[in-house]
């Protein structure tokens, strides 16, 4: 099917490869169907996850495990049963970005990872109970820090 | 708006059961009984999630901008 998506016009994808979020995601409960846009240059491991109702509905998202160090969570099991997950190979988890003006404060969201069912196509966004864990994860100090 | 004391109880949908179990110091313990399904969670850690989720769609992001700075 096309879609219009905010950052590159209108593309054409698969209909198999929607992803279904019945409950949306805080802050837009009433989107419930997205695409993964990947980034075509492998050096970039940063992806769009395209709402398909509203252009305008796009997040940058990226593997928190390239990026974290230690970054370990339990899925509860009513996630497992609301994605139907059976095997862990099924499992993407993504992490919402944030790039505000100034770059080097790009952020991402560990306390609420984008949990995904890749054989299943169901999605939702858990929110973690650890307090280790922060919504605003600043990506750059991280590897200042080293 | 419900006014319930200690013990006491409000039952949502029918399936979901909240009950003041203690109430000291100001604080209000709760009990609360719901299929798995439903997620409880604390509203300011909602409110939370979903301003980040809603700065996050205002990224003005620029491709290249960001490749060049991951590169760095």
């Amino acid at each position: 099917m096309k879609i219009q998506t905010k950052h590159f016009g209108e593309i054409v994808i698969c209909d198999e490869t929607i992803i279904t979020f019945p409950q949306g995601l805080p802050g837009f409960e009433e989107f419930h169907n997205f695409a993964i846009i990947k980034n075509t240059d492998p050096e970039n491991s940063f992806h769009w996850l395209q709402c398909i109702e509203d252009a305008d509905v796009s997040f940058v998202v990226t593997n928190p495990f390239e990026v974290v160090q230690n970054y370990d969570f339990e899925i509860p099991d009513n996630l497992l049963d609301m994605l139907k997950i059976q095997n862990p190979e099924d499992v993407l988890v993504l992490s919402i970005v944030v790039i505000p003006e100034k770059i080097e404060k790009l952020s991402i969201n560990l306390k609420a990872p984008v949990i995904i069912n890749v054989y299943s196509r169901l999605g939702k966004q858990l929110v973690l109970d650890d307090p280790k864990y922060s919504t605003k994860y600043y990506i750059y100090d991280g590897i200042e820090n080293k | 708006m419900l006014t319930r004391k200690r013990e006491e109880s409000i039952i949502i949908n029918g399936d979901v059961e909240v009950q003041v179990l203690d109430i000291t110091d100001g604080k209000v313990k709760l009990g609360i009984k719901a299929p798995k399904s439903i997620e409880i969670l604390r509203k300011e850690v909602y409110e939370e999630i979903k301003e980040e989720n809603k700065n996050a769609v205002r990224t003005k992001l620029n491709m290249e901008t960001l490749k060049n700075m991951i590169k760095k």
